[in-house]
């Protein structure tokens, strides 16, 4: 049974409060709902590091879009997703267009994945004006890309070259050591990480 | 005495980013800290201190992060906690003068004010406002062993393109543990478990012994590891690995069945702050008439509904001793299956953050003292011991190669590498790539060039916060997180164009050192 208050100033049960700037661990395995979980008032939130009188005119001026490099940056997001980010000067794309001749009008930008073990590649049509990719690999893989022009015709120019970058395995590995001879109880597995009920913090 | 059939390694991580402001009169994030001393790690040393007093053999493994040493150790910041300790007590003596009368908040109120004003006496007359020192004894006695974590607590997994950052973070952070407790710490914590193949050569490089790693950082290392995550075992170059146990993690993080979620235990968010009117918080609270927590909750979770219960202490620390009862008996279990299987004694790492114990889950102090004290009084199946000591005890370690691994959501890099984040890395890996171009091109700078690279280093540090990516991702204090993002990233570009024209602004470099003063031993030579 609800207990009844005799306080002065009512509590007020009805109103869902803002919740806490940060989640709790119960909570942050949830993925976000896509909803800002605290509302503040403009400007509050950026007065204590733009009120800097060292930086404070730093805080109007946006970080540059890129830094006039030629390059392609891979990084593993987990077993079967990689992240690829990418900046190439204006004068690089024309000298690549330029080897495309004729067959420039109708190229396209692509990601060309590279799987290191194997000799298969594959492309990825990218949007126009993008900047970065998220694309699907296999796991326990080395994979590096290259993003260019591809022809109507097939014919790839191919503008920058990224690192190399290998995806972890998402299960126990295949390989056992003679003298650790596995338990199969205690190394089999765990739940995949993949999961959203693993408890992961 | 026997040998028992575990060994519980149980890990605490102590971190939050670095957020001082000196340019305002006070700051809405500096409460994060506030907070932590107040509910973590303060009644965690009081613990602490009365297990040692009561004779209880109790041993721990703790990671302090240098930003946390550093904001430990601010003459600004501790000022600023006085004051913050001064308004929270007043604001619980008008509580107090509030629910006179009335049977279920009166009681709660006397609780509160009780506890704030021990806090101070902890923190006046106990601690006379040095948290490192009760730190360093307890360390010193081998109660607790302590460890640090990167200099910023940099995402490190994602640092694989620029290796000097990795190894700067790693270096910086083990000096300042040098600086703080008077050696360079033997145990690591990776920020959010995060490993990478290579990792492992750099903390050995750095002179590291051992790090932790999530389940299936050991689980899916190659080759497989026989006896699992009950067992340390080591990489190629040396460094000892500790994974750690699903069920432990399971049972007091879950969000399905953890403990922390128990329906007598207190509820996070009902806190006056957000439930009394404004005019009635207002006198004791400012950051211009923002609704924040104070602390100060009167609710327990009661259910999966918004009618809360009044809080009843007694009842929740009832729960929370059930609850210490419940995991020694299931570690007791846990160990004796394991014990039959293995044919040796587990190991069992059980990796927590320290912020769960006291601010997440208001009983978690509570319910840890309960359990030192139980399993000092029950060593004869499961045993405490530090991570230095169990690998001590260890015959031979299996060798291993673990692959990429976090204990962050889904268990790899995608908290930290996703659409409300993704965007950082072309800045932060060109800041990266230019603090190489300046070192290499000033091996052996002095003056106002060295003070420059080394602000530059620390700039660096404090935008590769592991803590930016992830309040973007979580989308709570995005404007502040974005702001100190671009700031140290903007700032350190400047600094970088005036290194290389050779025009450096002495002041304006003095006013950047002042404000942003991490790390003062700071040496931009690590970075290589």
């Amino acid at each position: 049974m609800r207990s009844q208050s005799r306080s002065k100033v009512t509590l007020k049960p009805g109103k869902r409060p803002s919740k806490s700037r940060r989640k709790t661990p119960l909570q942050r395995n949830r993925p976000r709902k896509g909803k800002r979980l605290v509302k503040r008032p403009p400007g509050v939130w950026g007065t204590s590091v733009s009120a800097n009188p060292a930086t404070e005119r730093m805080a109007f001026t946006p970080l540059p879009s890129s830094y006039g490099h030629n390059l392609i940056v891979l990084q593993p997001r987990d077993p079967r997703w990689l992240h690829a980010y990418w900046e190439l000067t204006p004068a690089h794309v024309a000298q690549g267009r330029a080897k495309l001749g004729a067959e420039e009008g109708a190229a396209v930008w692509i990601l060309r994945v590279y799987e290191e073990e194997s000799p298969r590649w594959f492309d990825v049509d990218l949007s126009p004006g993008a900047s970065d990719w998220t694309l699907q690999v296999e796991s326990d893989r080395t994979w590096l890309v290259e993003i260019g022009l591809r022809a109507l015709s097939g014919r790839f120019v191919p503008l920058a070259r990224s690192n190399r970058v290998r995806t972890p395995p998402d299960r126990p590995s295949e390989r056992i050591d003679p003298e650790w001879g596995p338990i199969d109880s205690l190394s089999a597995g765990w739940p995949s990480p993949s999961s959203e009920e693993n408890p992961a913090r | 005495m026997n040998s028992p059939k575990a060994f519980l390694c149980l890990v605490l991580h102590g971190h939050l980013p670095f957020i001082r402001h000196a340019e305002v009169p006070e700051c809405l994030e500096e409460d994060w800290f506030f907070e932590a001393l107040t509910e973590v790690y303060l009644p965690l040393l009081e613990v602490f201190q009365r297990l040692k007093q009561d004779g209880v053999g109790f041993k721990l493994g703790l990671s302090l992060s240098p930003p946390l040493i550093a904001m430990m150790t601010d003459p600004l910041l501790l000022s600023r906690y006085g004051r913050y300790l001064e308004n929270l007590i007043r604001l619980s003596e008008s509580e107090c003068r509030r629910t006179t009368g009335d049977p279920c908040f009166a009681p709660l109120a006397a609780m509160y004010r009780e506890r704030f004003l021990r806090t101070r006496e902890l923190w006046n007359q106990v601690y006379h406002r040095d948290l490192l020192e009760p730190f360093r004894q307890f360390h010193r006695t081998g109660h607790l062993e302590l460890m640090t974590t990167a200099a910023t607590h940099g995402f490190l997994p994602l640092m694989e393109v620029c290796p000097a950052a990795l190894r700067a973070q790693v270096e910086a952070g083990c000096r300042s543990f040098e600086k703080a407790f008077g050696s360079r710490p033997a145990g690591f914590w990776l920020p959010e478990c995060g490993y990478t193949p290579g990792v492992d050569s750099v903390l050995s490089d750095a002179g590291i012994r051992y790090t932790f790693l999530e389940t299936h950082g050991v689980l899916h290392a190659t080759p497989r590891p026989k006896f699992g995550v009950y067992a340390p075992v080591k990489s190629s170059s040396g460094l000892f690995l500790f994974g750690r146990d699903p069920e432990t993690a399971r049972q007091v993080w879950s969000s399905v069945d953890g403990y922390p979620g128990d329906f007598w235990y207190r509820d996070f968010y009902r806190d006056v702050g957000f439930d009394l009117p404004e005019e009635t918080l207002r006198p004791f609270r400012n950051h211009g008439g923002l609704r924040v927590a104070t602390g100060i909750k009167y609710f327990r979770i009661t259910g999966r509904t918004e009618a809360k219960e009044p809080y009843q202490p007694a009842a929740a620390l009832g729960r929370a001793q059930e609850h210490a009862g419940n995991f020694l008996f299931n570690r007791e279990r846990q160990a004796e299956r394991l014990c039959q299987v293995m044919g040796q004694p587990a190991l069992i790492t059980a990796m927590y953050d320290a912020e769960l114990f006291g601010h997440w889950w208001f009983e978690g102090p509570a319910w840890l003292e309960h359990l030192l004290r139980k399993f000092d009084a029950n060593r004869s199946v499961v045993r405490l011991q530090t991570s230095g000591e169990v690998l001590a005890g260890s015959g031979r370690i299996q060798t291993l190669a673990p692959h990429l691994s976090t204990w962050g959501w889904k268990g790899y890099n995608e908290m930290w590498l996703q659409e409300t984040n993704a965007w950082i890395y072309r800045h932060l890996h060109r800041a990266c790539w230019r603090m190489s171009e300046l070192v290499s091109a000033n091996p052996a700078a002095g003056g106002v060039r060295e003070r420059a690279l080394t602000q530059c280093l620390r700039e660096l540090f404090l935008a590769q916060s592991s803590d930016w990516a992830f309040i973007l991702a979580q989308r709570t204090a995005c404007q502040y997180a974005q702001s100190r993002l671009e700031k140290h990233l903007k700032v350190f570009t400047r600094l970088y164009e005036q290194i290389q024209s050779g025009n450096i602004d002495p002041s304006w470099l003095a006013a950047v050192e002042e404000q942003d003063n991490l790390l003062p031993s700071l040496d931009y030579r690590i970075y290589r």
